[in-house]
């Protein structure tokens, strides 16, 4: 049985889409940090609303990824968001 | 630079007012104290500022204004007041028997059709009186605005022959109307056409910070060149005390926060720390294309106002269900 997992923004966080990147900024700890190629995608998605499945399905498809591809791209993806402090595992609610 | 805010009441409603918010929220007094005065001209001092910038709110509307000014002189420092020209006689005279030299006076006009001729009469008066102490600004705070009004109030009334532009920039707590830099295009043909009218008249134009490079045509920027204009592409808040004492970065990014005006106080340190706390924004231009935009890498533009281009951050808050769903949470932020 695999474990499910919640990752979310930590409070404070705001983002701005440029032509080819997104800034993240962490107003709290006045960090920043410069998303491009898929982990910009990513962040994108998930602030559109895209469920998991979702966006690892428009990723394959954009990326000519299989989806189990994608999927391992976007919990490598959250993992070091994770690592650097832009997102945390959280319980659900 | 510092500007000094001692008043925080205006007899004006300006749709682009950036300094209506700020002190409102920071519970600051409606004038500043004659102690409190001193202090803040012991702060220039201490930073080496010989010029003192007095704004508002409206700052004629002090009840102590002459006495304030007389404290100014005494110290030799230069004044510079931004006014809207609507001041009371006393205030006028204060300043209309001041040294030329030592004196400029920067009167805010908006355009006289909604305005009321009233006003703009009053304004037309005051700029006489002052005759060269006085130069006509004006805010743009839309994209459908009319300059000409100023050129025959430059040519009529004997007062420096220039006109100081500013762009309307949002303030962080959105209580202001301001011109989006989609429109700054729009704007900087209505600007460039004005300059060559003015250059006919031997006006010079100057334009106030977060002005970008690519608002203007080559066209534009020749004609504001023969216009006399300095064309200097900047975002360099300067600082604005309150009449409290509580310093911050410059309105319209007063929501970033406020530091208390002490003892020990000194420009460039408070200078130092509002550039640490602003410093992850400014990788950020006012559109999704400064960073690749040849003017930004040169160095040439810094990519326009700080404060528009954090406007353009959302907030980022979602929650991710590995191999579940994902749910948006929230809507806050700038």
């Amino acid at each position: 049985m695999s474990e499910s997992k919640i990752y979310c923004c930590r409070e404070g966080i705001t983002w701005v889409r440029d032509l080819e990147r997104v800034v993240v900024v962490d107003s709290s700890s006045n960090r920043s940090w410069r998303l491009q190629g898929q982990e910009m995608e990513l962040w994108e998605l998930l602030n559109l609303g895209y469920t998991f499945p979702r966006a690892a399905a428009l990723l394959s498809t954009v990326h000519s990824q299989t989806e189990a591809e994608s999927t391992q791209a976007i919990e490598r993806i959250l993992a070091g968001w994770v690592e650097t402090g832009l997102v945390q595992e959280c319980q659900d609610g | 630079m510092a500007n000094l805010s001692i008043s925080a009441v205006c007899n004006q409603d300006c749709p682009y007012c950036f300094a209506r918010e700020p002190w409102k929220e920071a519970g600051a007094p409606p004038f500043i104290s004659p102690e409190a005065f001193e202090q803040q001209l012991d702060f220039l001092d201490r930073s080496g500022i010989d010029q003192v910038r007095l704004l508002g709110g409206e700052p004629t509307l002090h009840p102590r204004f002459s006495e304030l000014v007389e404290r100014v002189r005494r110290r030799g420092k230069k004044l510079l007041v931004f006014t809207n020209g609507l001041m009371p006689p006393n205030a006028l005279d204060c300043l209309a028997a001041l040294p030329v030299q030592d004196c400029t006076v920067l009167v805010n006009c908006n355009d006289p059709s909604p305005d009321g001729s009233p006003a703009h009469e009053r304004r037309r008066e005051v700029l006489r009186r002052l005759g060269p102490r006085g130069k006509p600004g004006f805010n743009i705070y839309r994209a459908d605005f009319s300059l000409d009004f100023l050129r025959a109030l430059v040519m009529e009334s004997g007062c420096q022959p220039a006109i100081r532009l500013g762009l309307a920039h949002p303030i962080l707590s959105n209580g202001n109307r301001w011109l989006h830099p989609n429109q700054y295009p729009a704007a900087g043909a209505r600007i460039g056409q004005f300059a060559r009218q003015a250059a006919g008249n031997a006006i010079r134009l100057e334009l106030d910070c977060g002005f970008v490079r690519c608002m203007f045509s080559p066209r534009d920027l020749e004609a504001l060149t023969a216009s006399g204009a300095e064309l200097g592409w900047h975002c360099n808040p300067i600082l604005d005390v309150s009449p409290a004492s509580q310093v911050i970065a410059c309105y319209p990014l007063a929501r970033i926060g406020s530091l208390p005006l002490g003892p020990l106080s000194e420009a460039s340190a408070l200078r130092t720390q509002f550039e640490q706390m602003t410093r992850p924004y400014r990788q950020v231009g006012i559109y999704a294309e400064c960073p690749s935009c040849p003017f930004l890498r040169s160095g040439e533009c810094p990519g326009g106002c700080l404060s528009a281009a954090i406007r353009r951050f959302r907030p980022g808050r979602f929650e991710v269900a590995v191999n579940s769903q994902i749910k948006r949470t929230g809507s806050s932020g700038y």
